[in-house]
This record gives C-alpha cells, structure tokens and sequence, in this order.
C-alpha cells in the first residue's frame, strides 16, 4: 500500500488521530474494563477520545471480546454504516483466536478474515492501562496514514464478502421477525 | 356593473349552475371557478379607491344597505381571495349538482356579508352562507350529520343572539346601521351599550369558533368535503373578524366603554373578549397538538388563530389593530394552504390520518412546498407574512404591559411550532409507505391556487410595508393612528423590522453554508431504509417511521384535563335521561288522554296569561 | 456598507472562535469537576475539522436542504446579535426578531432530521419541540417585563440603556434574571434539561444520522446558537458591555456558571423538565412582570 500523503492529508490524518470517536460493540465481558478507562482513573477523553451514540458519528468500531454468528452479521452492518475514514479494534484475545471457546460451533475465531481490524489488543482482559497503550499507538498508526483498514475493506471487498457468507451462511425469510 | 349587480349575478348563479351540473358538472364548476375569479378580480382593482354606497329598500324603515368602504373592502379581497382559489383548486375532486348550488350559495352569502353596511343585511346573507355551508359539510362523510348537529347549535347560538341585538338596537336606537348605531350609541346608556356590544360579540365568539363556542370547528372542519374546508376555515371565519372589527374599532367599543374599568388602557369588555381569545389560543393549541387527523388539527389552530385575531382586535390600539388585520389576512391564506396541501394528499392517499402516510416529500413536492411555507407563516417565522402580525401584536401587548394576554400569545405561537410540524413529519418525511410508491403530483389544476397562495405569503413575508399600507388605509377610516412604514421597514414602539435585510441576511447565511457544503467531500446518497437501527437488520419500513402519538409526553400533561366536549355531552345524556322520565311519568297510552293533557296545559296557560 | 459588512465578518469569526472554544474549555471545566484531566482546549475545533474531512452519508434532499436552513438561520441571527461595542445592525437587533429567526435553525434541523426517516431523530425534535414550549414561556413573559420597562426591544439599546443607568436589569429584576438563567440552560440543551439529545437513550436523537460534514454544520451551528443563547441573556440582564471585552468576560462568567451546573446534574424526562418550567419559573416570571408593570412602572 502506498503510504504517500498529500499536504491536505497529513492535515487530515492529524485531525483524525486528535479526535477518535468510538462506538463499542459491548457483546463479551471486555466492555467492563471500559468504564474505568473512560472515568477519573485513566480519562480516555484527555486524547480526544470519546463514546458516540452511533455508527454514523463514529470513527472507531470497538469490538469487545466474542463475536458469534448472530453478532457478527451486526458488527458488519454497523462497520458498514460507519463513515472513512473508520478502524476497528479488535479488543481480548477472544477476537484473535476465539478465546476459550474457540471450539464453540458458534463462535467466530478470527475477527480479521471478515472485517479489516487496524488494531488488536490481546489479553484476557486487557487492562486499561493496555487499552490506553492500544489507542495510543493507532493514534500514531493513523497519524503516519498507515491505518488505512477501510481502502483494504473497499480493495478486498469480495474477499471479505466471501469470508463473511462463508462463516454466516445465507438468510431465507426476510421480514421484521426473521432474518 | 356595480357590487349589487355582482351579488344578484352569484345569487341566481347557484340555481343556474345546478341545473348546469344536472348536464355537465365540468362546465358548471368551470362556470363557477370562472365566476368567482372574476368578481375577485373586480373587487379586488375596482373597489381598492372608490368608496361607494347602495341600497335596495325593502319597506319604510328596512333596507339593504351594501358599501365598498377600505374595510369592506379589504375583508372583502381576503374572502374573495380565499374562495377563488378554492373554486379553482376543486375542480379535479369529486363533483355533484347539489355540491356546487351550495357552494354558489356560500359564496354569495359571504359576498353579500362582507358588502353589507348594516347588521341586519349581514346576518342575512351571513345565515345564507352559513346555512348552506351546512347542507355542504354533511355530503362527503359518514360521521358528518352528528358534526353538523353540533354547528348548528352553535351557529344558531350566534344567530338567536345577533338577531336579539338587531331588535334591541331597532327599539333603543332606531337604527340598525352601522354609521348611524356608531353617532347614537354614544349617547345610550351603558346597560343598552352593553347588552348590543355583548350579544354582538356572541355572534363573532360562534362564528370564529372561539372559546367557549369553539367546539364545532373540530368536526364540521375535519369531516366537511375537502375542498370545502379551505373556504370554510379562510373565508367564513373571516366575516366574524369584520363584525368584530366593526364593532370594536368602527363603533367604536374603545370610545363607549370608557367610561367603564378600564384595565392596562382597555375597556373592561374588550378585556374580556381579549382574555376569551386568549383562552381559545392555550385550547386550540393544545388541542392541535394532541391530533392525529391532519384535518382535525388544523380546525384546532383555526381555533387558536381565530383566538389571536379576537385578542389583537379587542386590544385595539394602533398595533393590534393592524397585527390583527394583517393576521386575518395570514391566517386566510395559511390555513387555506393547509388545508389545500392536505386535501391533496387526500386526493392521492385517500385519508387524513397522519400515520397512514410518510414520506411523500419525493412524490409530492409542491404540495410540500405549498405545506411548509403555509406553515412557517402560521409559526411567525420570517421572511413569512406570518411573522409581521404576531410582531406587531406583540408590540401592543408590551405597550399595554399584558402579561397574562401575553402569557397567551406565547403559548399559542411557540406550541405552533409543535402542532404544525406534526404533520409535516408524519405526512411528508420519514419513511414512505409501500402502498404510496407510484403516487404522483395533483394535477395541474390543483397545483396553480396552491402556488399562488404560497407566493403571495412568501411576498407579503418580504414586503409586508404593502400590505400594512392597505391595513392603514382601512384603520384610518375608522380612525385609529397608522402604523409608520417605508419600503422595507416597519417602525413600531419597541423596535424596527426590515424584512429585505433579514431576507438578505439569511440568504447570506446560507450561502455561506452552502458554499461549506459545497467543499467538503461529496455525500453519498443511501435510501431512507439504510439507517441506524442499532444493528438490528430493517425490512418493513412503515415500521421504522415514528409519527403516530408524537407528542406522547406532551399528551400525558394534559391527560387529566377537564374535556368541554365530554362535559356537554354528559349534559345533554342527563337532558335525554330527564326527557326518558317525563316520558315515562306523563306519556299516556290513549290519544284521549293526550288531547285531555294538552288541553288542560292549554287552558292552565290561558289562565295564567288571562 | 463596507464597515457593516466587516464588522459582520469580524462577528461571525469571534463567535465561532470564541464559542468553539469555551465549548472546550467547558469540556476541561467538567473533566475537572469530575477529577479528570479533561481534553486540551481547542479539542472541539480538531473535532468540527476533522468531521468535515470526513465521508459522510446523505438521505435526499430535504436532509441537506435542512442542514443548510438551519446553520444559515444561525449564521443570519448571529449577526443581529450585538457584542459589546461590536454592533452590526445597530436598532435592527430586536428580540423578537431574533427569537424568530433562530427558530428558522430550528425549524431546517427539525426537517432535516425527521427527513432522515429514524424514528429516533423524531422522538428527539419531538422531545426538543415540547421542551421549548417549555422554557420559552417564562423567558417570554420576564421579556415583556424587561421590554415595558425600557420600551425597547433593541438588544444594543437594552444593553446602553442598562450601562447609562448604572445598574444592570440582573440587580432591576433579580427574580426575572433567575427565570431567565433556568430558561437559558433549557435552550442551551445543558444537563438537567438534556432529554432531546440522550446519547444512551435514543441515540443522540435529532444527530442520530449525521455523519462527516453534516455533523460538522451542525457542530458548528450550535456554537453559533449557544453565542445567541448566552448572547442575549448577558445583553438583557447584564447589560452587554461597553466594550468587546467586557461582553466577553460576562459571557464566559454565564457560559462558566452553566457548565458547572449542568455537569453535576442528573436529566429530566421531558414532561417532567416542562412540568418544572411551567411551575416555578412561570409563577417567578408572572410575579416578575407583575412587579414591572403594576408596581416600577416604565423607565423615566
């Protein structure tokens, strides 16, 4: 991937890295250490990072801990309805290797062969310290413009699209009850 | 040709144009559209100078006194407007012969009521109109007959009163017309001055739907044929601001009831009124707000904005007289536009529920544009026509120091906000309804009245110095002091308007927007459907769009309310069951027994009035 | 003309500055409340940038159309807003005028947002809408009172007249001040009266489907509303001031005095938030204006 970057760019990509916006997709017990990384104790928001309501508004999609079938088809509806420049982080050692019940018929192992993840953070759970040390270097990461996730989603999009029909299967009834 | 010719032309024209439509309803409502864009026309460019008077006697001291004076004519230009457009903007609905006999009738009456120069002349052709509006609202709709039962006892509240005044003023003043009942009444005693002032005043609280005689407008607006409620709201509501400006301000009440408490520099009576209208602002907003049926909530802001022009009228004063002239002009075109742009979606959707539509922005664009100016104007917000009124009204509550009329006109203008945006959320955003898909624009015919309004609201909001020009020619008849105007400005007490500058300033304001806009990255288009659901997957849009109850919190305030409508209904219930004891008690099982009750009641009448 | 159009320039570019940044520094004042370190104080214009960088989405016509009514509105009506000695139309500034005008922004947010076709934009321009039927009224009615006063409603005059007369309309009409401080925190959208925004609730609400640049109109569109907000409680009841500088001291003093309440307050449900504007702040500006006109009478 080309790592070139224009003028107006690099300004961009230095707002971006300032002001990360999340949405977190608090399906698996990683979302606890979250609070304490928000509140008083570690105060995420003096990097300019902060929770937004929805994925329209957000810059980063954070993925907390397991992902099961049902789940993952709503994490990439969501990714879908983010706006780029957007990364995601994948968060616990579940969304790398599928944790402890990796061997679950269920449960999605690696998060990365269905949407692109510019960042993990491993460990069971990370703590907020390693969260702070995550976002700290996916700052850096989109301030060089190397976190650049969301061209690679748009370059190998039948790639992913492949995965991700694969792991889902397909849906048969549509309506507001089924899916 | 003169207004007497014009008016028997309109009055023959409704029997000609229903043997007419017995033939061809296309032709008559053509000839009837025709008719009435014409004597608009002549009114409107003829009458504007001139001021003139005729009279057909009827015997010795009964006439038909008819006029053009300013304020005859301008209330006349505003109901001519409103019925014009109307009879245009008709044309594609549903026909039939007895239909337009009523319709020419209406607009006969109103013609003659805005013409006439006396009150006796006025309650005719007022009842002509009236009556027939009647016959009119029952022809469409299943639940019309229980609704036309209500407005006629209101209505003939009014009359009963009107015509109680007509003879009191025949016996205390010899005179029924206006100029001579203005030079005597001066010089009456107050219980006279009062009982006039009064029963006249009952006459406009029925007629203009106003608190406590607000309760027919809901229904006999909602269920009246749709092409009809435009002329029933803009035009017939009107004629009760003219008798209600000339009683207040020809008359003038200001003058009589001096001599009565006066209150901030009110008469106690005009207090009164004013306080009235007040009260039908607070009910007809909230009541607005509470709707579900497009139609019903409009009839409920007629109520709040008959209320502003009751209470602008009855303040009086240099600024709520020409605010409340002006409003009725507003009001007229607004609500017109209403009910227009909703019986078009009518027309096309066949109902008026809100929550049976959405999202017909696309399908329907200038009855959108037609709905959204109209309702700018009737929150008052600039560069609208709307705006000017409310402003000058205000003017006169702050030089008065009203805060409890005030109090009033706030609630009415800022709930406005509410209510009106109500069915343009629910009618034309949001999602659209899968049954709605192929649905296309009202024809030609029906666009043209709506665009016409809609320009002149949006002209009048940018050059209101026109039309208070006119306004300060009708008050200086009567003799109250103009409001000072140049091209773009309005000077009042408490500060200036200059609607070009305002104008340019927000043309300004959104350019600079747009030229934003226009530099950051191209936004890409997503179908309404592709929204944020909280990841949850979305298949059945109608689902997903959120009008019904919108105001659901807002409900809950006012859940507890005592309802008028409940009320009177658990009254005439107790009547009926009162009625079922008698019947009961007295009803005898043999005629003969009857004929000896009746005869006895009729001999124990005799005696008593021996 | 040439000085008007400059000093409109001048206006636009201190309101956007100023208020972006004591929206920051709001932000650092609340994180320290909290015993945060809280975001530098230029963070809301990185913010507001970097949205307009940004890809966004948009829901037709009315959805952009919307936007652009309303920061356009916003954009007019700061203009008639006078700051200190800055004044760009100088008797033209009426309160009604500007009350009204604002509701132009309101009204374009309102259709655009709805125009998105989520019923949680609805629920919150519903919620926004009620709560102004709110907060409105009492701020009205202390307005009449202060209008009957000084028998203007030019805010560059209230604002003269006030400073010539040596008192401020705050010492003239406490209780209206206080009426008007409560109304102010509603229109301004702060904690407790924050329901039409709830982020966890229903989505942020009205900006639930704004991404990129929209949301960066609209950011920008509320500091301008928040100038106009405080801009106009501190020319009515502080007198603005005799220069720029002075009227921007007492704007941050009421900006600073809100934020601090806002951040250690819960929120109110809509109808409890209109129950409460309709019960004390009511009878407190009834009582206030009832003192003015009945008992101070007008301003000799």
């Amino acid at each position: 991937m080309n790592n070139e970057q224009t003028a107006w760019e690099r300004v961009a990509n230095m707002l971006r890295a300032r002001s990360l916006w999340m949405l977190y997709y608090c399906t698996g017990c990683g979302a606890i250490e979250l609070p304490p990384t928000m509140t008083a104790r570690f105060d995420m928001e003096r990097f300019g990072i902060g929770p937004m309501a929805t994925p329209r508004q957000a810059d980063i999609l954070l993925v907390t801990g397991y992902l099961s079938t049902k789940t993952l088809r709503r994490v990439i509806y969501s990714y879908e309805q983010m706006q780029a420049p957007k990364y995601i982080v994948g968060f616990g050692s579940c969304t790398i290797n599928g944790g402890i019940y990796y061997d679950s018929y269920a449960t999605i192992n690696r998060l990365d062969l269905y949407v692109p993840v510019d960042l993990y953070l491993a460990g069971c759970m990370p703590r907020p310290e390693a969260i702070v040390n995550g976002f700290k270097n996916l700052m850096d990461k989109i301030d060089q413009g190397e976190a650049t996730g969301w061209k690679d989603y748009e370059a190998n999009y039948e790639w992913y699209r492949k995965n991700q029909i694969d792991a889902l299967g397909e849906v048969y009834i549509h309506d507001e009850f089924h899916e | 040709m003169s207004i007497l010719t014009l008016l028997v032309a309109s009055l023959l024209a409704a029997p000609i144009l229903y043997l007419l439509a017995k033939f061809n309803t296309k032709i008559a409502y053509g000839a009837y559209a025709a008719l009435q864009v014409f004597s608009f026309i002549y009114v409107f460019f003829t009458g504007r100078s001139n001021v003139s008077y005729e009279v057909i006697g009827i015997t010795e001291r009964l006439n038909f006194n008819f006029g053009i004076t300013p304020t005859n004519w301008f209330f006349a230009s505003i109901v001519l407007l409103i019925i014009s457009m109307s009879a245009i903007f008709m044309f594609p609905l549903k026909k039939s012969p007895v239909k337009i006999f009523l319709l020419a009738l209406v607009s006969a009456g109103t013609l003659g009521a805005v013409f006439s120069q006396d009150f006796l002349t006025l309650m005719i052709f007022w009842e002509i109109s009236t009556w027939a509006s009647l016959i009119l609202i029952i022809q469409d709709k299943e639940k019309s007959p229980r609704e036309a039962i209500k407005y006629v006892t209101i209505a003939s509240i009014g009359t009963y009163s009107m015509l109680f005044a007509i003879f009191y003023m025949l016996d205390k003043l010899g005179s029924i017309d206006f100029s001579t009942v203005a030079t005597r009444i001066e010089s009456a005693t107050v219980e006279v001055q009062l009982v006039i002032l009064i029963s006249l005043g009952v006459m406009v609280l029925a007629k203009m739907g106003v608190f406590p005689l607000h309760i027919w407008l809901r229904g006999s607006h909602s269920s009246a044929p749709d092409e009809f409620s435009p002329i029933l709201s803009g035009a017939l509501t009107k004629i009760g601001a003219f008798l209600l400006f000339t009683i207040t301000a020809a008359l003038p009440s200001f003058r009589i009831f001096s001599q009565l408490p006066v209150f901030n520099g009110i008469p106690m009576v005009n207090y009164t009124f004013a306080l009235l209208g007040g009260i039908s602002i607070v009910v007809g907003t909230v009541m607005a707000i509470r709707m579900e049926d497009a139609k019903e909530l409009i009839a409920f802001s007629t109520v709040s904005n008959s209320g502003y022009i009751v209470m602008a009228l009855s303040i009086g004063g240099t600024y709520a007289t020409a605010g409340g002239l002006m409003h009725v002009l507003n009001h007229a075109m607004a609500s017109a536009a209403m009910f227009m742009a909703i019986a078009a979606v009518a027309y096309r959707t066949g109902t008026t529920k809100m929550h049976e539509m959405g999202g017909l922005i696309l399908k329907m664009p200038v009855t959108f544009a037609t709905y959204l100016v109209a309702i700018i104007s009737v929150a008052g917000i600039p560069p609208t026509s709307g705006f000017v009124s409310k402003w000058l009204i205000y003017q006169q509550l702050v030089q008065n120091g009203l805060p409890f009329l005030a109090f009033a006109a706030f609630f009415g203008s800022i709930g406005s906000f509410m209510y009106v945006f109500k069915p343009l959320a629910g009618i034309f955003l949001g999602q659209l309804k899968p049954q709605h898909r192929n649905l296309k624009e009202v024809p030609l015919v029906m666009v043209v009245p709506m665009a016409i309004l809609t320009l002149l609201t949006v002209f009048w909001g940018m050059l209101p110095s026109n039309a208070i020009k006119t306004i300060n020619a009708v008050t200086a008849s009567v003799g109250i002091n103009a409001v000072e105007v140049t091209f773009s400005r309005i000077v009042a007490l408490t500060g200036e308007w200059d609607s070009i500058l305002v104008t340019t300033v927000f043309a300004i304001g959104f350019f600079i927007s747009l030229f934003i806009f226009m530099r950051a990255k191209k936004a890409r288009q997503v179908d309404l459907m592709d929204n944020y659901t909280a990841g949850d997957f979305l298949y059945t849009s109608e689902l997903y769009h959120f009008s019904y109850r919108m105001y659901r919190p807002f409900d809950r305030l006012f859940e507890k309310w005592p309802s008028m409508e409940d009320w009177l209904s658990s009254l005439s219930d107790k009547i009926k069951e009162l009625g079922a004891l008698l019947k009961a008690i007295f009803y005898p099982a043999n005629p003969q027994l009857y004929i000896g009750l009746a005869m006895v009641a009729i001999i124990g009448t005799f005696w008593w009035l021996r | 003309m040439i000085i008007t159009i400059l000093s409109a320039i001048a206006l636009l570019i201190l309101a956007f500055a100023y208020t972006v940044t004591l929206e920051g520094i709001a932000r650092k004042i609340e994180a320290r409340i909290h015993r945060r370190c809280g975001p530098p104080f230029w963070q809301n214009f990185i913010d507001i940038f970097k949205s307009l960088t940004k890809h966004s989405i948009s829901h037709g016509f009315i959805f952009d159309f919307g936007v652009l009514m309303a920061l356009g509105g916003t954009i007019a009506t700061v203009l008639f807003i006078p700051a200190g000695n800055l004044v760009v139309f100088p008797g033209l500034d009426n309160v009604f005028v500007i009350i009204y005008l604002l509701a132009i922004g309101l009204l374009g947010m309102a259709m655009s947002a709805v125009g998105s076709g989520n019923p949680n934009a609805s629920i919150g321009i519903g919620r926004a809408l009620t709560q102004m039927l709110g907060y409105e009224l009492p701020f009205m009615i202390v307005l009449l009172g202060v209008f009957f006063h000084f028998r203007t409603s030019s805010l560059s005059e209230l604002a003269v007249l006030q400073n010539s007369g040596g008192t401020y309309n705050v010492l003239i009409m406490p209780i209206g001040a206080v009426v008007g401080f409560v109304s102010l925190m509603g229109m301004l959208g702060k904690k407790p009266f924050d329901t039409f925004i709830a982020p966890a609730e229903i989505a942020s609400g009205p900006l639930v489907e704004y991404s990129g640049k929209y949301l960066g109109l609209l950011m920008t569109q509320h500091a301008f509303g928040t100038f106009i907000e405080i801009g106009l409680f501190v020319n009515l009841f502080l007198g603005g001031g005799k220069t720029i500088w002075e009227f921007l001291l007492k704007f941050f003093l009421v900006y600073f005095l809100a934020v601090i309440i806002s951040s250690i307050m819960p929120r109110f449900r809509v109808e409890q938030a209109v129950k409460f504007y309709w019960k004390w702040p009511l009878i407190l500006s009834f009582i206030q204006v009832v003192i003015v006109v009945f008992i101070m009478g007008r301003r000799v």
